[in-house]
């Protein structure tokens, strides 16, 4: 409630509620601002490295969003409902990082290996890549080596990607880092607590 | 984290992301709302600022990037703000 020129309280509206949200979120922007070029040095630095690596990617991940949010709900031209789509997404960034640090040693590292089979995800989606990229033996285009072979180092580590069982296509994209859905993954914590 | 909590913020998520369409009186109200929608917004910002400051939360936990005493300060001030 805020009070008006004769003293009488009145309903505070939804653009004053905005307007003071928008208030904390300059505040915290200017926190993380503060502290982020250290954060991208310091990321390398605090055992484990990959923990830092992973956390630091999510957080500048869900910087961006947060500041997307803000945008897309600008006091002047306030669009909710995709705001609320980026609030799901912040959500989803939150889940993820204590996924992640409740066992960091194990998961931050599928984190950071998970980066090849994106890579090859990405490859297959622009047709870089084809079916015979996918065997172990098959056909490698010119300047793919390096990813084949890095595809099938970090396979084993992702549960529906067995080397030797045969890989399709579909399998590939279909595949996640955390072979998990985010439900599964917060039951997983609720476990834990 | 309790369950209940983890479980009440995935269910708000669910319920704020859920088609506008669904949420209205779809048999009396096709008219939908082709303009900016300040409620909404309200819900997205504050939600999104809850959600995004416990992920600097753990990340500061778990970094020590040593912003304890400013992201508790952000915390209580949200408490008081939405009850």
């Amino acid at each position: 409630m805020t009070e008006n020129n004769k003293g009488q309280a009145k309903p505070r509206t939804a653009t004053d509620s905005l307007s003071i949200l928008h208030g904390q979120a300059k505040r915290l922007v200017e926190v993380l601002d503060g502290i982020r070029h250290e954060l991208r040095d310091k990321s390398l630095l605090v055992p484990p490295a990959e923990l830092g690596i992973a956390l630091g990617y999510i957080l500048s991940s869900g910087y961006k969003t947060f500041r997307a949010l803000c945008k897309v709900c600008d006091v002047g031209e306030p669009w909710g409902q995709q705001g609320l789509v980026f609030s799901r997404m912040l959500f989803e960034n939150y889940v993820t990082a204590r996924w992640l640090a409740a066992r960091p040693s194990e998961r931050a590292n599928l984190f950071i290996e998970f980066s090849h089979i994106a890579e090859v995800q990405s490859a297959l989606i622009k047709g870089e890549i084809d079916n015979s990229f996918l065997a172990e033996g098959g056909a490698v285009p010119e300047g793919k080596s390096e990813l084949h072979r890095q595809f099938f180092r970090v396979l084993p580590l992702f549960r529906k990607l067995k080397p030797g069982q045969g890989i399709t296509k579909e399998q590939v994209l279909r595949q996640k880092w955390t072979d998990r859905f985010l439900p599964t993954m917060i039951t997983d914590l609720d476990k834990k607590s | 984290m309790k369950d209940y909590q983890i479980l009440h913020f995935f269910s708000s998520s669910i319920i704020h992301t859920t088609p506008f369409a669904a949420r209205a009186n779809i048999a009396g109200d096709l008219t939908y709302r082709w303009t900016p929608d300040p409620e909404l917004a309200v819900e997205a910002m504050s939600a999104g600022l809850e959600h995004f400051l416990k992920l600097v939360l753990i990340c500061n936990e778990c970094l020590h990037l040593g912003q304890e005493s400013v992201l508790k300060g952000f915390g209580d001030e949200l408490r008081t703000l939405h009850g």
